[in-house]
């Protein structure tokens, strides 16, 4: 089964906090290649609150990491961690979320809104195990819920802290906040408009809208967590003239024959392929700013961009997570975009060397173009969890 | 009267040599000015083997290296007729 699991989150801290209670932790183990999510909401806001979950979601992190049953995690986790003096319950909720290879998720889910779980665009309902705990020192009745979903394709697994479902309490609207049904018939009115839609777009789109009804300051921290289970999407990049003129014609065959979307950095290898395919090469010169060149157009290519400059602006933005970049209408800013709504990246790298870049007088350094294309894939795999692959021709 | 074709290259090197100062200018000429250029980027052309120096421009076909804002506008200037700003 070819798939690929596309993770995303997004956070909208406390209005006056710079930073979130709620802590997100997403790794991919090499070894046996399982997605690990962790949500981890601490009690109160700010430093203290984002302290306590960090802590409680490393761990969680660690022992699915090592192979550790998650109940028994969760169980280590909750009997490690102290309870609040003053109040007699956990200093965080968590919900750990493990997938595996072949697509099994496995869900342990403590205090925290219950995950919503979408098949074909709607909302089902999964069964739960319920498991209680019994710590003398706290001071409720405390329970996990377990529960196990085989993955298929187009499903998503929603997870978010209480600031979502609370978000708006107290206002005309909702009294009682968003609450857990409105969410869902959210996210299902975000399946109806597109059913492909990105974790990326998706929890993005659900912050912003819990933080919409709080009236546009967050009362909570606001976070929200995606998993969808898809085809892969394939991106190819393009960059660098062939060392050898006799692989031109291949590599523009292999460009033009790609089932993905396709991204062309760089003006040497543009004219190469536009020679090669024998499609005109259009430079559009708005989509640019100060710093990164003017991008251009060409029939059955996503993007054609400037080379070093360019890439060295999308490794910044990957690298810095600078998502606000994204929506810019420049070169470096759609190529960017791009990469994050795709899932797997092939870098073909050129490594003929460009005498224009050996100019004494330009003012600083031009990178070698195979550091910053490592550069990128370094942070699409750690920041991102995408799959990449880079060839040198 | 005459319309000019101008070219320019948008290659990284020309780009941060001036070729992004040349852009603004030329987006920022008025109206009427503006209406007689045939602007067009092109991609690197490897003008800098020629033995002149970046950021290039062409113009009617005439390749003119190390141009800059003054020069452009200088040409703009004797081409068209008139005065640019």
């Amino acid at each position: 089964m070819d798939y690929f699991t596309d993770i995303a989150w997004a956070q909208q801290v406390k209005e006056g906090q710079r930073i979130g209670g709620d802590a997100v932790f997403l790794s991919r183990t090499e070894k046996d290649d399982r997605n690990i999510c962790i949500l981890s909401d601490g009690l109160g806001s700010g430093v203290k609150a984002n302290v306590l979950a960090t802590m409680t979601g490393r761990m969680a992190q660690r022992y699915v990491e090592e192979e550790k049953d998650i109940i028994r995690a969760a169980e280590i986790i909750m009997n490690t961690l102290p309870v609040c003096r003053e109040r007699r319950i956990s200093y965080a909720t968590f919900t750990i979320c493990e997938i595996t290879a072949d697509g099994e998720a496995r869900i342990l889910e403590y205090d925290n809104p219950p995950y919503i779980m979408i098949r074909e665009g709607r909302v089902m309902e999964v069964e739960k195990i319920r498991r209680e705990l019994n710590r003398p020192s706290a001071f409720k009745k405390e329970e996990i819920l377990y529960s196990e979903v085989k993955l298929q394709y187009g499903d998503r697994l929603i997870f978010f802290s209480d600031g979502v479902t609370q978000a708006g309490l107290g206002t005309p609207g909702y009294p009682l906040g968003w609450r857990q049904k409105k969410v869902a018939q959210f996210i299902e009115g975000l399946m109806n408009t597109d059913r492909m839609l990105s974790s990326w777009h998706l929890t993005r789109s659900l912050t912003r809208q819990a933080r919409f009804l709080d009236r546009g300051k967050a009362m909570d921290d606001i976070t929200a967590l995606s998993v969808y289970f898809r085809r892969p999407r394939e991106i190819l990049v393009v960059t660098g003239p062939p060392m050898d003129q006799k692989n031109d014609a291949p590599m523009a065959r292999r460009i033009a024959e790609f089932p993905g979307k396709t991204v062309l950095a760089g003006g040497t290898t543009a004219n190469l392929v536009s020679r090669e395919l024998n499609r005109k090469l259009t430079i559009n010169l708005k989509m640019r700013t100060e710093k990164v060149p003017p991008a251009s157009e060409m029939e059955g290519i996503t993007l054609v961009t400037e080379g070093m400059l360019t890439l060295t602006r999308v490794a910044e933005i990957l690298e810095k997570k600078d998502e606000d970049a994204l929506s810019g209408y420049d070169g470096a800013s759609r190529f960017a975009a791009l990469l994050i709504n795709s899932d797997r990246a092939v870098f073909l790298v050129g490594t003929r060397i460009n005498e224009a870049h050996q100019d004494p007088s330009i003012p600083f350094e031009i990178g070698i173009r195979r550091t910053i294309v490592k550069r990128i894939a370094a942070a699409l795999e750690t920041n991102y969890l995408k799959k990449t692959t880079t060839e040198y021709i | 009267m005459k319309n000019i074709d101008l070219e320019i290259c948008t290659g990284t090197t020309c780009y941060l040599l001036g070729a992004a100062d040349l852009i603004d200018v030329l987006e920022n000429l008025p109206e009427p000015l503006r209406e007689r250029i045939n602007l067009r980027g092109v991609a690197c052309e490897d003008l800098c083997k020629s033995g002149s120096r970046p950021p290039f421009v062409k113009i009617n076909g005439i390749v003119i290296g190390e141009m800059t804002s003054e020069r452009l506008l200088a040409t703009l200037e004797n081409t068209l007729g008139g005065t640019t700003c």
